[in-house]
């Protein structure tokens, strides 16, 4: 119990994926203009992030690692091939997989969305199809199976905490950026530059997480 | 002719796919506390990138328009699995330094975007060109902003030490804040460059 | 339907033939690979153990580690290796151990950790190609009852500003050879049990059975009568 509170509070604080891993920040310096986008911009990739870590576990655990769980070689093995399991090593499609699997993910949240909150849809308009390429999504996959290889249950949890630390960094982001509307920014920072500069003060405030023990 | 050289040409500063375009950003920030490894994330991407403009530029008939996406997808896909493999074997130190960014080359917006904005509707030679000149763009940005980074924070350029013993790194620079600070200077740098040369295309 | 099923064959074919072409490719590219890995690993053992050429996998209850030989024809170990693991500041320190037949410490070699960059990292960092890090070079030939940091009241020099490091990596080298220690059980190890009796003014001598020192040991006189019953064979 105390292990999967250490992840949460890991991704969400101390490891956040934007102001520490740099990811997800594509949509982090675009969405991030009002709050009401940004909210639900981070509901929809919490939302993606808790399948596609679930389903990418299962993927990566019964059809790419080698080993017994394998599904490829329990067919074999059951046809009466002698095979050893570790032959069925096919970790190196992980990449593929992955991403078909996140991109028809997104597909599917945007049906959901049409049907049951259009209006949310319409706010997020191109910004939905491209939490395909948030490079947060994949990252959290890799980062389950490859880097930490979770089981099931601590790697569904570390998707939902990732989801929830960009949701925190968006909408402190776009708090921001709504009072900034008013301030007086010299003309060459207007935009992205100064977008990238609050980041920074926002990454460094964060950087005192870094000690956390409990 | 022309085009094409302006293909090229276009990556560094009027179409910089990191300053201006605002793509790529996630492993810029991230691979660039040293020179060396912006270096070879600047490589790998273009590789990825120049490869996967020339095959979809080549199989445009070939895709339906309706899955266009996921087939772009599977193709950059299989390019950066390539790199991964070919980056283990034969410089693993890099392949660890870089990390998980090297898979994540495939959801790098500059390599999907440009194959739906410019591969998907161009001649094969242009699409080579603008994947040579977008992948030499993003290089030198890497190049330049690890080579800052490493400088302030580590006292080196490319692992050789430029600034004395005497001289205590602001390690900041090193770390994930400064990597936002440099580039948002990086940004307002390039642009005022834009502007300069604007005006001076404007007074001739 | 058809709509459906056309595209959706079309994106298999595609798949087929990318899954195809890296399957070639990973054919090619898995021995090398596979090769650095095990070079990396082995570089780290012979870094900490550089008299041993045969590292043989041990495990005593839930300890992994390598038994060094000097050579095939080697009976007595030249030392351990094992894997020391130290919660640190920002990240879980990993460091190879290798450690003398008894149980000094024969060098480190710190193979993983995320510290601070330019305070606990300066834990690995060496002023040359080839030197090794003056941090790790502090552990050569200690006892592990004497790796303290100073300020626990012990020989090793923390880092500047890295106490947590520093204490972390002394901790867990301290503790991971001693637990092996035990585990293993003396400095004569259970190669030579059943061996001749030792000679109580030579307690450490390798060549004789460290349970005939035990008083009324009902075991050695079993043991030493069991010998003698099957004819001296060990």
């Amino acid at each position: 119990m105390t292990n999967l509170l250490v992840i949460a509070i890991g991704a969400i604080l101390i490891n956040n994926f934007v102001l520490s891993r740099f990811l997800g920040l594509c949509p982090f310096v675009g969405v991030s203009k009002k709050t009401e986008t940004a909210i639900g911009m981070g509901m929809a990739v919490i939302f993606v992030m808790t399948l596609a870590s679930a389903v990418t576990w299962v993927i990566w655990t019964y059809f790419l690692s080698p080993g017994e769980a394998n599904l490829f070689w329990i067919i074999a093995h059951a046809l009466g091939s002698e095979t050893p399991a570790a032959d069925f090593d096919l970790r190196y499609l992980e990449t593929i997989a992955f991403i078909l699997v996140i991109a028809s993910l997104v597909q599917f949240v945007e049906l959901v969305l049409k049907k049951a909150a259009p209006a949310l849809y319409e706010a997020l308009g191109i910004f939905l199809p491209l939490i395909t390429t948030n490079c947060a999504i994949l990252g959290v996959a890799e980062l389950n199976t490859m880097t930490e290889g979770y089981n099931f249950i601590e790697s569904l949890v570390h998707g939902i905490a990732a989801g929830v630390g960009f949701t925190l960094a968006l909408i402190m982001m776009s708090g921001i950026r709504e009072k900034l509307e008013f301030a007086p920014v010299p003309r060459l920072l207007k935009g992205l530059p100064i977008a990238f500069i609050i980041s920074g003060l926002m990454s460094m405030a964060f950087l005192g997480f870094s000690g956390l023990k409990f | 002719m022309k085009k094409t050289f302006k293909d090229i040409t276009k990556g560094f500063l009027i179409e910089n796919p990191v300053l201006v375009l605002a793509l790529g950003l996630c492993p810029t920030l991230a691979v660039t506390s040293s020179a060396v490894n912006g270096l070879g994330m600047g490589v790998a991407a273009t590789f990825v990138l120049v490869m996967s403009n020339l095959i979809i530029s080549l199989i445009k008939p070939l895709v339906p328009a309706k899955i266009r996406i996921p087939i772009f997808i599977t193709v950059i896909a299989t390019f950066v699995t390539i790199v991964k493999l070919v980056m283990a074997a034969y410089v693993p130190a890099l392949s660890q330094a870089l990390g998980i960014f090297i898979p994540l080359i495939v959801v790098n917006c500059i390599i999907l975007g440009r194959a739906e904005a410019f591969a998907s509707k161009h001649g094969v030679l242009r699409s080579l060109a603008d994947g040579i000149g977008m992948g030499l763009g993003f290089t030198v940005t890497l190049i330049l902003l690890g080579m800052f980074r490493e400088l302030l924070g580590n006292g080196t350029i490319f692992g050789t030490t430029i600034m004395g013993a005497s001289y205590k790194p602001a390690l900041l620079m090193i770390l994930p804040p400064g990597a936002f600070l440099s580039l948002g200077m990086m940004v307002a740098g390039s642009r005022w460059l834009l502007e300069k040369t604007a005006r001076k295309g404007a007074k001739s | 339907m058809k709509s459906i099923l056309r595209p959706g064959l079309v994106l298999m074919a595609y798949g087929l033939i990318a899954g195809l072409a890296l399957g070639f490719i990973y054919s090619k590219a898995a021995p090398k690979i596979a090769a650095q890995e095990e070079a990396a690993r082995l570089a780290a053992i012979t870094e900490v153990l550089p008299e041993a050429t045969i590292f043989d996998p041990d495990t005593a209850g839930e300890f992994e580690y390598l038994t060094g030989y000097a050579d095939s024809t080697a009976t007595q170990p030249v030392g351990y290796v094992v894997t020391a693991y130290g919660a640190g500041f920002s990240s879980t320190i990993r460091t190879v151990v290798g450690l003398n037949a008894d149980f000094t410490i024969s060098a480190i070699e710190i193979v993983y950790q995320a510290e601070t960059p330019g305070l606990g990292d300066n834990a690995v960092k060496s002023p040359g190609d080839g030197v090794e890090p003056p941090f790790e070079v502090q552990f050569d030939t200690r006892s592990p009852d004497d790796i303290k940091v100073d300020k626990d009241g012990g020989p090793i020099v923390s880092l500047t500003g890295a106490t947590i490091t520093s204490r972390a990596i002394a901790n867990s080298v301290a503790k991971t050879a001693n637990e092996l220690k035990l585990a293993i059980g003396g400095s004569t190890g259970f190669l030579l049990r059943g061996g001749p009796k030792c000679d109580p003014k030579n307690p450490n001598d390798p060549n004789c059975d460290p349970d005939s020192l035990k008083p009324d040991s009902a075991t050695a006189d079993t043991q030493a009568s069991d010998k003698e019953a099957s004819g001296g064979e060990l």
